[in-house]
């Protein structure tokens, strides 16, 4: 089932053109990899579908709907930035989250704080640079949403924690869910996604099933992003 | 886990792992294999990958799925002594490919792998 279509987008800032008229659909119960270096569009394209940016040109359908408040209640969306009330307990940040948003599943938020050894009493401001990654993946992956989206999750995390992360993602990975990550760490994330799409310039360099490019073309994502991104 | 090549499918690094475990008997009470969503979390693969694991030992007549119930391995003797002979013949082949690159004759590697064998055990 498709759940987002994109259509011929584009996103202008003054006169720096951040996508160039990107189209793709994106399918329930599947993970894609959204994969380029700094300055690529990735953030820009997530922001648009998290409904905190509207396109310059083109559109933009969830669920068959432009995104509005409505949508929000259906995607759950991870920023880059540091996004949590210092002074909060893990636990009370969960109750936070609850308040905003019907589909947090406060449950499935313990399990994974444990899942991923944080303890519940801590303060946000108590954490190091890897627990407040962890968590801000626990706050998000905890929504039952339809579009979950985790931009960067990896980024600047030592290579244990970052493991840790992926195995919790794909312990937590929801057969209806679909479930978009961003990343430049591209070795690490391929095993995970059904899907790539390299972004170059604001441009869908390449888009494919994971598989299928090592099946046919036997090549990993990695030499993929070599060969897009390459001189 | 498993280690794995990025230039190859993931679901067929897969089946080779789990090859290697029937034949090996490591496969499972009653027969069974593991969900596979638990496949997936032992792999660390996406659940997708993990479906088509199963779809195509299904094809390969490896195992087969019961309604409801999960993936079983096929009962069945000869299907595992062909699987060990199937498995066995491919590294063969890899391995006398290799040594022909490097020039040895059919003879030559005979006599290195009865040298081996005698170091051994």
């Amino acid at each position: 089932m498709i759940l987002v279509e994109i259509k011929n987008v584009s996103k202008i800032y003054q006169s720096r053109m951040a996508l160039d008229d990107v189209s793709m659909t994106l399918e329930s119960g599947k993970v894609y990899g959204i994969l380029g270096p700094n300055g690529s569009g990735k953030t820009t394209l997530m922001k648009m579908l998290a409904d905190l940016m509207q396109p310059t040109t083109g559109k933009i359908l969830i669920n068959g709907e432009t995104p509005s408040v409505n949508s929000r209640q259906i995607v759950a969306y991870m920023p880059t930035s540091d996004h949590l009330y210092k002074g909060m307990s893990l636990e009370r940040t969960g109750i936070f989250f609850k308040d905003f948003f019907d589909d947090f599943d406060m449950d499935s938020y313990m399990k994974l704080l444990e899942e991923m050894d944080l303890p519940k009493k801590l303060k946000v401001s108590a954490l190091s640079s890897g627990m407040a990654a962890k968590l801000r993946v626990a706050a998000t992956m905890a929504r039952q949403a339809k579009l979950i989206m985790l931009d960067e999750p990896l980024n600047g995390i030592d290579l244990m924690t970052r493991d840790c992360i992926i195995k919790t993602i794909v312990n937590n990975i929801k057969e209806d869910t679909t479930l978009i990550i961003s990343s430049h760490l591209v070795e690490q994330i391929e095993p995970i996604l059904d899907e790539a799409i390299l972004l170059k310039k604001g441009k869908v360099g390449y888009s494919g099933n994971v598989e299928q490019l090592r099946e046919v073309e036997g090549m990993s994502v990695a030499n993929k992003y070599r060969e897009v991104f390459g001189a | 886990m498993l280690t794995y090549d990025n230039n190859r499918p993931m679901y067929l690094q897969v089946i080779d792992d789990l090859k290697r475990k029937i034949i090996n008997k490591e496969i499972l009470e009653n027969g069974k294999f593991p969900s596979t969503r638990e496949l997936a979390i032992e792999y660390g693969i996406n659940p997708n990958t993990a479906a088509r694991v199963y779809n195509e030992m299904e094809l390969m007549g490896i195992c087969y799925s019961k309604k409801g119930l999960g993936t079983y391995l096929t009962n069945n003797e000869e299907m595992i002594t062909n699987l060990k002979k199937s498995v066995a013949s491919k590294h063969v082949k890899t391995f006398m490919k290799e040594m022909h690159l490097l020039g040895f004759t059919n003879q030559e590697i005979l006599y290195l792998i009865k040298g081996e064998g005698s170091e051994e055990k």
